[in-house]
């Protein structure tokens, strides 16, 4: 089992290696050991999956500085590290007709393979400071393949900001990492859940908000989610893998992880909902009005993990899972097939596209299949999960948030066929060849395809492994049987679906309709303008640098003036300390 | 009757690193006189040699290898040979080392290849090192001024260009200035204690604590006015407004020395006067030193003025001037915990980590500098490394590497200076100090990483200067700056000895 | 001890008492009889108004300058030569010291010309 672990991190760090060692006219080769590393990780990962433990398998001895690297590969951590290597695999596939003919393929695969066993290192890890540092390689990675077109300012630009914005959450997870040293005497996560009563009530808030503001740049809910679709900049298959399907959901990842020890703080549950109720909501209204493909599906991203958090809000563990189970395969299906598109069609922008459906034929079919699944139409994977969630939030959670989530689901449909139709139906508003996918690209989004049909049947399995592993959260899952017939004779699915069905309908009478949506038109503008998230960024950056010229004046290098700050800082000194005495 | 001890009581074998390069010192002098004006790479070997030697010899002592002398106090008690000591010799010699390795060809191309600017060199490295084993209050007033006469000295090395003189003039009489406060603050300590020896001080102030005299008040204008004259020294907020100032003036070389050593030896002795002389200077009712909000909130200014400043500047020596403060601050917070008795041993050895951890990195940063700098101290703007990526990819890598130093990202050795003092911080209960440690170090990624940007996404064909010694000089800073981000117990194993609080 | 510095501030109080009996004593004892000349600040002709900063060689400094290092010598020898017997060897080896270190300034002063006028 320990080798399984040091395998799954190794082999595509190993790779990364390798390739970043190639030269540059050596592409094949560089494609090849990319898919073959990828695959090796991915089958190392998987093999993990029967023996998953709650002890801790994997002790590295590292000197007393830092504590020992510990790694227990969980239920959770399993899982997440699967899709975090296949759905790499797949991306890597992916790339290979993708980035065909690029330059620097050794700077993109050694990245994304870097990405992959640092993903994979994140969602295993035991000890705090580990996770962290798992946490701000898989930033790095993130903020360089962003930029990977580094010629490009608007690609520079998305990178840094990403960069930025997840440092922001990552000092969350630092002063989380320092709190438990300094009360526990080392970084093991599963020590602290067994045991949160270690640290004193205020310190476990400070703790609790601070992993929350974490996760939520992380996995770019409101008010840090203004990254994400800066970061769409980004080859299609690095949207798939990174931002679509892994990396943001380590924020999801780290409340479920925590969340037994947070439970009880005041108010932070109540916080939890309302990021994810907040996100889920404001960012289905911004993809209704996005018109570039790429921005909708970012958007519709940080809708979906809004979905996940709310569940790890109201308890809801198992359900949070499974839906990142869910969106990760036909979230990556979309991105990878949009990709596919927008390599064919040149544009990103979905009022040039149109009619695609003639010409690419098996992408449709694919994007269609992940688009239903995304919408939540019965038996797609997503239709299973997100009725879970919206179950249990309807008997754990408030019913305010209920309703916002439920409205949330109407949106998502109406988007959904939205982003379809302009796609694929109507007629052809731009010019140019189009021409069908590669074969690799086919395989690969055929694959996503085939899991969006069928990854639900996992259902059971998955829930009990969850169950076996992760003793801190008490969990309890039904069998399949009985959970596949509580979501489909609950009466909250039957109430979600007719919200779909609305959605639906409105989008098919959307000319009758376009008197009322007319009067939605300030909703439309706001949401093009990112609710003002954007502005409350850009008045952010604009304060520090004025703020800092102010502060420049009053450096100035005059003899008088520097006397003066001496003597005023020694009468300030003495003030604090008369008035200690 | 006054009875003259022996001179093998004074123990001056403990001191032989110390002694030996002011000996050495003194004796380069000398030989410089006789060494024709065309030759004067002599001198820098020879303070090279001498500074060599006295690192190896510290570095013994540090790795417990070789006790010189016997027992922990030499000179009757004006000097302390403990496990601090030799961590705060073996970062100055080596910053020493690394200083005459960057100043040689500087110096000649600047026109100013003299021997004098060696042996003064050797003589601020002896003060520093004076003031980091100083057990008593004279000898680090004494050690100061030791420190500090060299590097004004220095700072001026470049006349008749204007604004290096203006530079030592002004470092001259503010310092001057500031020094004053320290001997007052000595005087005030003396007045409220009756001695100046640390280990009495300590005696004192629990007897002053215990019956609760009067002269508490004496003793807290003394820790004032003190915490000013090494404040200055440090560059702490608001005692910070000469750095700039003396650092654009200055020539490089000398800002790359002393922008590490006047800090090691300002922290040394700020260290050794509060946490070892003062950590139980506990008022009734508090839970730590009376210093200590004094000095977190220092700190904290310190942290906030000096980051969001730098962010505005446009000049390489001014921004790192000011990045140097915002360090301070850093460190500073580790001072403030060590006012928590029970962590002023662990905040003390995260005050020496991050210094280690400091020197390898800034020397680094200036030596770029020094390459990109023109003959007449020109093009030393931000402008100056555009593009570096294209035609020095090693230099532009190295720089990179500094800069994530310096903002604190894992496997560099910034990161591990900052850990150490956060969590010194965090275990002392001065949360917010920690926070706003954090906060502003991600305020500092903005300048540091805007440096890395420059070098690789903009466009420029900067030129370089990069003599061996200089190249070698920053291979060195490289490969410091990664052993100790990789191999974080190198610094943890070399700290983990100092104890400085008495009686624990 | 507070107590301790009750000389101290007896003199203190005594010593600014006494300045200013002086002056007020003079002034209501003696003849006054003021002329211009009288109250200006030098009775002795000296024009006092001119500027301040004037320009003087550079080399004045440099003397004064050593004459303080060497001024500093002699004060510093004189108590030493006074307890010299107490001192013995130890009191001997000190000032050997100290004696090194100011004469490696003075030949470095010679060897540079300091010490010539031109």
């Amino acid at each position: 089992m320990d080798w399984l672990i040091i395998l799954t991190i190794g082999i595509p760090w190993l790779g990364a290696g390798l390739i970043w060692l190639l030269e540059e006219r050596q592409s094949r080769l560089q494609h090849t050991l990319a898919v073959v590393f990828a695959l090796a990780a991915g089958v190392a990962a998987l093999a993990m999956l029967p023996s998953t433990t709650e002890q801790v398998e994997l002790r590295i001895k590292i000197g007393s500085v830092f504590g020992d690297f510990t790694f227990v590969p969980d239920g959770l951590g399993v899982f997440l590290a699967v899709v975090a290597t296949v759905v790499g695999s797949l991306a890597v596939i992916f790339s290979v007709d993708y980035m065909h003919g690029e330059a620097q393929l050794g700077r993109y695969y050694s990245l994304v393979l870097l990405f992959i066993g640092a993903m994979a290192g994140l969602v295993l890890a035991d000890s705090l400071l580990l996770l962290f540092i798992f946490w701000e390689i898989t930033a790095l990675c993130s903020y360089s393949l962003i930029s990977f077109y580094n010629d490009d300012p608007k690609a520079v630009e998305g990178g840094i900001k990403a960069l930025i914005i997840t440092q922001l959450g990552g000092i969350g997870l630092l002063v989380g990492a320092l709190v438990i040293y300094a009360y526990q005497g080392d970084y093991q996560i599963s020590r602290f859940l067994n045991e949160p009563e270690v640290l004193p009530t205020n310190m476990l808030s400070v703790m609790a908000f601070g992993c929350l503001i974490a996760a939520a740049a992380k996995s770019a809910q409101v008010p840090f989610h203004t990254w994400l679709p800066g970061a769409m900049e980004a080859p299609s298959p690095i949207s798939a893998l990174i931002h679509a399907a892994t990396m943001v959901n380590a924020g999801v990842y780290l409340l479920a992880r925590f969340y037994p020890a947070f439970e009880e703080v005041d108010g932070w549950t109540t916080a939890v909902i309302s990021v994810g109720l907040l996100s889920a909501f404001l960012a289905a209204l911004m993809a209704l009005f996005a018109t570039d493909l790429k921005r909708a599906l970012a958007y519709s991203t940080i809708s979906q993990l809004g979905y996940m958090v709310y569940a790890v809000g109201t308890g809801a563990i198992f359900a949070s899972q499974f839906h990142l189970l869910s969106h990760a395969v036909f979230k990556a299906l979309l991105f990878l097939s949009a990709g596919a598109v927008i390599h064919s069609v040149g544009t990103r922008d979905m009022r040039q596209m149109g009619g695609l459906g003639k010409q690419m034929p098996f992408m449709r079919a694919v994007f269609i299949v992940g688009a239903l699944a995304l919408a939540g139409l019965p038996f797609f994977n997503g239709f299973w999960s997100k009725e879970l969630i919206l179950e249990d939030g309807l008997h754990e959670g408030p019913v305010w948030a209920y309703v916002g989530m439920l409205a949330g689901a109407g949106i998502t449909a109406l988007y959904t066929f939205r982003m379809v139709w302009l796609v694929f139906y109507g007629e052809r508003r731009g010019s140019g060849h189009i021409h069908e996918a590669g074969r690799l690209m086919k395989l690969s989004t055929g694959l996503l395809a085939a899991g969006t049909l069928t990854t639900w049947l996992l259902i059971g399995v998955f829930g009990e492994m969850l169950e076996n592993t992760l003793i801190y959260h008490h969990l309890h899952v039904e069998s399949a049987p009985t959970l596949l017939e509580e979501i489909i004779t609950a009466p909250a699915t039957l109430l979600a679906l007719s919200v779909v069905a609305a959605g639906l309908l409105g989008w098919w009478f959307r000319a009758p309709l376009a008197g009322i949506a007319a009067s939605f038109k300030p909703v439309g503008q706001a949401a093009t303008s990112d609710f003002g998230f954007e502005w409350i960024n850009r008045r952010v950056t604009d304060w520090t640098n004025a703020g800092a010229n102010a502060l420049r004046t009053t450096q100035t290098g005059s003899l008088n003036w520097n006397v003066f700050g001496i003597i005023g800082g020694l009468i300030v000194v003495l003030v604090i300390l008369a008035l200690g005495a | 009757m006054f009875e003259a001890p022996s001179i093998g009581d004074l123990n001056i074998a403990a001191t032989l690193p110390a002694t030996l390069l002011a000996l050495g010192a003194c004796i380069f002098l000398l030989v410089d006189l006789f060494v024709p004006k065309d030759r004067k790479y002599i001198t820098a070997l020879l303070a090279a040699a001498g500074l060599l030697t006295s690192l190896v010899l510290a570095l013994l002592s540090l790795m417990n290898i070789i006790e010189f002398g016997s027992g922990e106090t030499a000179f009757a008690g004006l000097y302390i040979a403990d496990q601090f000591t030799d961590v705060v010799n073996v970062v100055v010699l080596f910053t020493g080392l690394m200083g005459v390795l960057v100043a040689y060809n500087y110096l000649d191309r600047i026109g100013k290849q003299r021997g004098e600017y060696y042996y003064l060199l050797l003589f601020t490295t002896v003060g520093v090192m004076f003031m980091g084993s100083a057990g008593d209050l004279v000898t680090v007033f004494v050690a100061l001024e030791l420190l500090s006469i060299p590097l004004y000295i220095l700072s001026g090395f470049r006349w008749p260009q204007e604004q290096s003189e203006e530079s030592a003039l002004k470092y001259f009489i503010l310092g001057a200035f500031s020094s004053g406060f320290l001997v007052y603050g000595i005087a005030m300590i003396y007045g409220a204690t009756g001695t100046t020896e640390f280990r009495g001080i300590w005696l004192a102030v629990d007897e002053i604590i215990a019956q609760d005299l009067s002269s508490k008040y004496l003793l807290l204008l003394g820790a004032g006015l003190t915490l000013v004259g090494l404040g200055f020294k440090v560059a702490a907020v608001p005692f910070h407004m000469w750095t700039p100032d003396v650092y654009q003036g200055a020539p490089t070389s000398v800002v790359a020395y002393m922008s590490v050593a006047a800090k090691v030896g300002g922290f040394a002795a700020l260290v050794r006067v509060f946490a070892s002389g003062m950590s139980n200077f506990v008022l009734d009712g508090a839970t730590a030193a009376a210093w200590q909000d004094t000095m977190w909130l220092i700190a904290a200014l310190t942290m906030i003025l000096g980051n969001l400043v730098a962010i505005v500047q446009t000049d390489l020596k001014r921004l790192f001037a000011y990045s140097s403060i915002a360090h301070a601050g850093y460190i500073l917070t580790a001072v403030a915990a060590a006012g928590s008795a029970a962590v002023t041993n662990e905040a003390a050895q995260a005050v020496a980590i991050y210094l280690a951890a400091y020197a390898f990195t800034n020397i680094g940063v200036f030596a770029v500098i020094i390459s990109v700098e023109k003959d007449d101290s020109s093009n030393t703007g931000l402008d100056s490394l555009r593009g570096m990526s294209r035609t020095q990819p090693l230099l532009a890598a190295s720089m990179t590497l500094f800069m994530f130093s310096l903002t604190g990202i894992p496997l560099t050795a910034g990161f591990v200076g900052k850990w150490f003092v956060f969590k010194s911080a965090i275990a002392a209960d001065l949360f917010p100090v920690a926070v706003i440690g954090v906060l502003t170090s991600l305020v500092s990624a903005y300048y540091y990483l805007r440096i890395v940007w420059l070098m690789y996404f903009e466009e420029g064909e900067p030129q370089v200067y990069i003599p061996w010694p200089l190249a070698s000089a920053i291979s060195l800073a490289v490969v410091g700056t990664l052993l100790l981000g990789i191999f974080p117990y190198l610094l943890q194993e070399m700290a983990q000895d100092i104890v400085l609080a008495f009686g624990r | 001890m507070p107590s301790d510095f009750a000389p101290i501030s007896a003199l203190l109080i005594l010593s600014v008492a006494v300045s200013l009996i002086i002056v007020f004593i003079s002034r209501l004892l003696g003849p006054f009889h003021p002329t211009t000349r009288k109250l200006s600040p030098y009775e002795s002709g000296m024009q006092p108004f001119g500027e301040a900063i004037r320009r003087i060689p550079v080399k004045f400094y440099r003397i004064a300058v050593l004459f303080i290092l060497f001024d500093v010598e002699v004060i510093f020898f004189l108590p030493w030569a006074v307890v010299f017997r107490d001192f013995k060897l130890y009191g001997l080896a000190v000032m050997g010291v100290f004696f090194f270190v100011l004469m490696i300034g003075f030949v470095y002063e010679w060897k540079v010309g300091g010490l010539e006028w031109d």
